[in-house]
């Protein structure tokens, strides 16, 4: 039974709709990821589940409960916010007992819990410190803890390490992954990084334009993305145009694959490890011209033009003989079913 | 962090500056102050101040006018305690409201500056006078059957004057320290589980509390110096510290008790200052 159900969630500012209509159900211990470009609809979802923004028409369910007509405070959800929401002058103890105390908790209760959330979020050293003191990694773990504190049923992130560089980020992610497994519990968090996404969630919700497009394993993402937005947008991909009948499309270079989808005009997902120079003598499936060549670490990867002026790239295992660019080559695709997508228009 | 930024740019070389300004400060603000203080010890001689080093004048200051030094405390006190407390609720309005309509709201109060003290003291009394406004409406509807003398010439007539002329100080340091509160703390407190009402003790009142001393110590020095009030709306009937001083330097003729006088006000509305923002302090954390 999911824990979280959102029933045609649906939230129009004037005329412009931010999010159309969605349902969407996360099962209790999803790390659900809601993954969009800027824009697209994903704060407003989520300040809709915590109750901040009251949505046009629907249903929201947590745990069974409706919860539509619930403010914040009564709400069984948590939120890291965009951009924290710290008391500043409150120091790094008060913020995180805030919610017990709110709550009525016994004071023996109260300063156990926080000390296993200071534990959790590697913050005893800096317990009697006002938050304004902190850094931006330091701050965005007492946030983090000052909201799982309350054990909420379901905790929701707002691009909780947008304002983060880059290193900071990276050793977060893993920080939070650890903390999910941890303790457990459901969390929603919002994005638009797809690595961030893809490296911590188990189920991701990709969103476009105020609509979810596909919601799945990071691995079904990316293998089998549901159509042309979500596959260029995750990852690298280019989307070969072919014409599919009866499960099947000829290839240019005259070989026959099978191929997902329905039959009619479609298009191929080809990410860079599908492509690859075919082997000497071995018929190729497509041939390309070389336009570009650069050395990565652990492979090199080319970058691909077609006839009809296509892009691809292809990553090639450091070891195996490289073409030069501007040299003309074959190239196989695999020999398992090929994904295909509507064509993009 | 930000003591090297001011280091930096504070170097010995631009103190010099000041000194213009300094000059200009000590000269007409700190030097006749100094001069007041020292006739505070002198005497009169027949309709001549003469010199003299006598604590009489400050003994006069407390002992002849000890009831209305209390009862001026007491009327800031009031005056101060019901500007912050409408202050805070203006403020709130004005940070809470939409955009255009705080703006709108906090212009008005701004304008309010502008009226003029004066003007104030005379709209009040023809609200409040026997021919007045409140009277005559009341006169009219036959409510009563000769005007209430009351309105006008008692110290609510005296706190309300004074509490409209200084509500606008009041609001400005309390909408200033608001607008700093930022929304998302309120989200964020709303999403720990704080309701509509602890909200405001919880989260607001200590997030404004410096701006909510600063309008009540602004309102309260504000009005135990002010003499003006209490002569126009409050007639004889209160008897405030302010009145009594400013005679000293006319038609009394006492410079040096007057002097005295001034001291022990500024000394009492200090003390009583300090004591209140220290209550506020430990009440709005
Ligand atoms: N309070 C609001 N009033 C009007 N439009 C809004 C408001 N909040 C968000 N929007 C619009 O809704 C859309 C989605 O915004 P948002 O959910 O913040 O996107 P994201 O978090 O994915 O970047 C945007 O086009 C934004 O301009
Ligand atoms: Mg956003």
């Amino acid at each position: 039974m999911a824990l979280l159900i959102l029933d045609k969630l649906q939230k129009t500012y004037g005329q412009t709709a931010a999010v159309h209509p969605t349902d969407l159900s996360v099962d209790a211990g999803d790390f659900l990821a809601v993954l969009g470009p800027s824009g697209c609809g994903k704060t407003t979802l989520l300040r809709m589940i915590g109750g901040f923004v009251a949505p046009t028409a629907v249903r929201i369910h947590v745990g069974g409960q409706d919860v539509t007509g619930l403010p914040p405070e009564r709400r069984p959800t948590n939120m890291v916010f965009q951009g924290y929401g710290l008391f500043p002058h409150m120091s790094v103890r008060q913020n995180i007992a805030y919610g017990p105390k709110v709550a009525g908790w016994p004071a023996a209760q109260i300063a156990s819990a926080v000390d296993d959330m200071l534990a959790l979020g590697q913050l005893e050293k800096f317990a009697d410190r006002p938050v304004t003191d902190l850094s931006g990694g330091q701050r965005q773990r007492v946030a983090l803890v000052r909201a799982l504190i309350l054990k909420p049923q379901v905790l929701l992130l707002d691009e909780p390490l947008g304002a983060l560089d880059a290193a900071l980020r990276a050793s977060l992610q893993d920080e939070l992954r650890q903390i999910h497994r941890q303790i457990g519990g459901t969390f929603v968090f919002v994005t638009h990084d797809q690595q961030e996404a893809m490296a911590m969630a188990n189920r991701v919700a990709v969103m476009n334009d105020g609509r979810i497009a596909q919601v799945d394993s990071p691995q079904t993402i990316y293998g089998q993305p549901a159509d042309p937005f979500v596959a260029t947008f995750i990852g690298e991909a280019a989307l070969l145009p072919v014409t599919v009948r009866q499960g099947r499309v000829r290839l240019p270079g005259g070989r026959e694959a099978v191929v997902s989808g329905a039959d009619g005009p479609r298009a191929v997902v080809l990410r860079p490890g599908d492509v690859a120079p075919a082997p000497a003598e071995s018929p190729a499936d497509l041939t390309v011209n070389v336009t570009d060549s650069v050395f990565q670490g652990g492979y090199n990867r080319l970058s691909l033009r077609t006839a009809d002026g296509l892009l691809l790239r292809a990553d090639v295992a450091v070891g195996v003989p490289l073409p030069a660019p501007g040299e003309s080559i074959g190239i196989v695709l695999p020999a398992r079913p090929l994904h295909t997508v509507k064509l993009p228009s | 962090m930000s003591g090297t930024v001011s280091q930096g740019i504070l170097n010995d070389r631009i103190w010099p500056l000041i000194l213009p300004a300094a000059a200009v400060f000590l000269a007409l603000g700190v030097g006749p102050l100094l001069w007041m203080f020292v006739i505070s010890f002198w005497r009169v001689d027949v309709f001549r101040i003469a010199p003299d080093l006598t604590l009489r004048n400050y003994i006069d200051a407390v002992s002849l006018h000890g009831r209305a030094l209390a009862s001026t405390m007491a009327l800031g006190i009031a005056v101060a305690a019901i500007c912050t407390v409408l202050s805070i609720a203006v403020a709130t309005v004005i940070r809470f409201a939409k955009p255009r309509t705080g703006q709108i709201l906090l212009f008005l109060v701004l304008v309010t500056l502008f009226g003029g003290y004066l003007t104030k003291i005379y709209a009040w009394k023809t609200i409040l006078g026997n021919d007045g406004v409140i009277n005559s409406g009341l006169l009219t509807a036959g409510i009563i059957s000769t005007p209430i003398e009351q309105l006008l010439y008692s110290p609510a007539a005296v706190i309300a004057a004074m509490v409209g002329f200084l509500l606008p100080f009041a609001v400005l340091p309390v909408a200033g320290a608001l607008r700093a509160v930022e929304m998302i703390e309120i989200e964020a407190a709303r999403d720990l589980g704080t309701g509509p009402a602890k909200l405001f003790r919880l989260v607001i009142l200590p997030r404004i509390r410096r701006g909510v001393i600063a309008a009540f110590l602004l309102c309260f020095c504000l009005a135990v110096g002010d003499y003006i009030t209490p002569i126009l709306v409050g007639g004889g009937r209160t008897a405030l510290y302010g009145q009594m001083i400013a005679p000293q330097f006319g038609t009394l003729f006492n410079w040096p008790l007057g002097a005295a006088m001034g001291f022990t006000l500024v000394v009492a509305a200090l003390f009583t200052g300090a004591v209140c923002a220290a209550l506020l302090d430990r009440v709005l954390r």
